[in-house]
């Protein structure tokens, strides 16, 4: 018995796995990159003082300082966020309705995408944000009850976003008619009780789990809002390093980047031929304990390696994970891209099909209901070079950002040496995300 | 080190991994085709006639040149699956399922996207030429069991 909607409703397709010689082949490029990386890396930091430039085009500001447009996108956001829920209350099959493939497939994965290329798009779309607005929970005209605690953190949107997750790729809850609506309306629920606690910006940057793993994506991109909230330009990755370093800031990162893991370890043969022959129950006991398992175990390898590294430099580990965790961000767009590269292209289709027809009521609004999803659109020779490359780039993203925070930190000799550890996890991140590509 | 030692070990590992990805890609070195694949033919399922109503479809024979037809047969009794958990065909095969249960139900083949009904005496049959590459679930729906796994490999 297969568990979760990945596995059942919108997937039962799942990749050829990736064949020897290209898994060889990303690890050895891995390795190579993360010693040329210490050799030839510059020694002065680059990324940690760069600030965006805007770009001074005259209609691009209008347009971006525009707030009739910027409701007007707000709008849209609300609409497609109320159609959706709608949607996943609609007793029927998974891919009936648009719910299912708007919430797994187009904005947990599309939207992920989307961020690292454009920037921090979630921000202007957010129904939630948009609901803040609407109930005017804006300090200092809103007097929120309390301060948010700034020990807490990011805490609550890692928990939120464990929730997510599991709720995704552990619990049956995917396969349950309206489950996936119930959850969308207790997390609004959520959400606004955090805004009208605490006042929106507060809750949005601490609490909203979405807004904080979209907000980090976005900060690989080259295109930034600056403070007057016009469109800058910036160095690839360059946005990273000025993520302020908050508790469960990390435990946000590792949630993200175990989750991912697992979905692909729960989809390799092994895996599913290990849970084939389990009971409903335990198949969900066994998919959340992998799931705890694997965030556990990334959490694992990178203390170990910050504990390792801070032996190097006589400090305490934990800050200093803390400090390095912005550069888990491009591994954890990697894994996304390598997962779910082929799932996005083909099984994101049932979207196009869908989007004329979001309640599953026989509507075909946009000429689109008969729409047949192609399988071939990506060949599994294409999917493995996205996988591979992808994985090999997150890697290198992970490296340079590590390389740039240590040598801001210390000295040059200490810096190198406090890399070490780091660089040990990160090929070993490398090499997981390979081995589980090339081992369905 | 100097910036031109430093432009010399970039060059040189650009160069190293470039020479790893000639020699290391899928398909690299001699194989000419895309759709070969040797080990497949072992795959083929043997067609054994169990009794009971025959399946209203047989391998078509009107098709051009003699397309070879993967057959794979599963019999399910008592919730277990008589059959492997999975099968390769090479990208571009015909395929024929054909699923014979105790219980009615319906077969679905995901990905492709292929349903047929199946009952005590009634076999599901869904034939179908396998033209997408990846590894597919096929499975019971409302059981929701996995009959086994269709591994369409190019």
């Amino acid at each position: 018995m297969t568990v979760g909607l990945l596995a059942h409703g919108l997937g039962g397709r799942v990749d050829l796995p990736v064949p020897r010689g290209l898994f060889v082949f990303g690890a050895v490029t891995a390795l190579i990159v993360s010693f040329v990386a210490l050799a030839v890396l510059w020694p002065e930091p680059r990324l940690e003082k760069r600030r965006p430039r805007p770009i001074r085009a005259a209609w691009l500001r209008s347009v971006m300082s525009s707030a009739v447009l910027g409701w007007v996108v707000r709008a849209a956001g609300l609409v497609v966020f109320g159609v959706t829920t709608l949607a996943a209350f609609r007793p029927v099959g998974p891919t009936d309705t648009i719910a299912p493939v708007m919430v797994f497939i187009w904005f947990w994965v599309g939207l992920a995408i989307l961020q690292a290329v454009f920037g921090n798009v979630w921000a202007a779309l957010s129904p939630w944000d948009t609901l803040g607005r609407l109930l005017q929970l804006d300090p200092p005209a809103y007097r929120p009850p309390r301060t948010y605690p700034k020990a807490l953190g990011r805490w609550p949107a890692a928990v939120l976003l464990f929730g997510f997750v599991w709720f995704e790729l552990a619990s049956p809850l995917p396969e349950e008619p309206r489950a996936l609506g119930i959850a969308i309306v207790a997390y609004t629920a959520i959400t606004v009780a955090g805004m009208a606690a605490f006042g929106r910006a507060a809750w949005l940057e601490n609490g909203e789990a979405f807004g904080v793993y979209f907000g980090l994506l976005g900060r690989i991109s080259p295109l930034v809002r600056d403070d007057e909230g016009l469109l800058a330009i910036r160095p690839v990755l360059s946005g990273l390093p000025h993520v302020e370093p908050r508790p469960g800031l990390l435990a946000l990162i590792v949630v993200a980047l175990g989750s991912t893991t697992f979905d692909g370890l729960s989809r390799t043969t092994w895996w599913l031929d290990a849970t084939a022959s389990l009971t409903q129950g335990a198949t969900v006991a066994a998919a959340t304990a992998g799931l705890l398992g694997t965030i556990l175990a990334v959490a694992a390898v990178y203390s170990g390696a910050m504990v390792v590294a801070a032996g190097v430099v006589e400090a305490s580990w934990h800050p200093l994970a803390v400090r390095f965790a912005h550069s888990l961000v491009p591994i954890v767009l990697a894994y996304v891209v390598a997962h779910y590269f082929s799932f996005l292209l083909i099984e994101g289709q049932i979207g196009l099909n869908r989007i004329s027809d979001p309640l599953g009521l026989g509507w075909n609004l946009f000429g689109t209901a008969g729409w047949r999803v192609n399988l071939t659109i990506v060949s599994a020779t294409t999917t493995w070079y996205v996988q591979v490359a992808a994985i090999v780039l997150g890697h290198i993203g992970g490296v340079v950002l590590a390389h740039d925070r240590a040598i801001a930190l210390f000295d040059r000799s200490r810096a190198m040496r406090t890399q070490y550890a780091l660089l040990a996890a990160m090929v070993l991140f490398t090499a997981t995300g390979l081995l589980i590509l090339s081992g369905g | 080190m100097k910036p031109s030692a430093r432009i010399a070990v970039l060059v040189a590992s650009v160069a190293a991994i470039v020479v790893l990805f000639l020699l290391l890609q899928p398909g690299g070195g001699d194989e000419p085709g895309p759709s070969r694949s040797p080990s497949t033919p072992t795959e083929t399922a043997t067609a054994t006639d169990t009794g009971g109503p025959s399946p209203t479809r047989s391998a078509a024979p009107s098709a051009a040149p003699t397309p070879d037809v993967v057959e794979i047969e599963i019999e399910v009794e008592d919730g277990r699956v008589d059959g492997r958990s999975e099968y390769a065909v090479p990208v571009g095969e015909r395929v024929r399922i054909e699923v014979q249960a105790d219980v009615a139900d319906e077969v679905h083949v995901h990905g492709y996207d292929l349903m047929a009904d199946v009952s005590p005496g009634r076999a599901a049959v869904i034939a179908f030429r396998a033209d997408a590459a990846g590894v597919f679930e096929v499975e019971l729906e409302d059981a929701g069991k996995l009959l086994f796994r269709l591994r369409v490999t190019p």
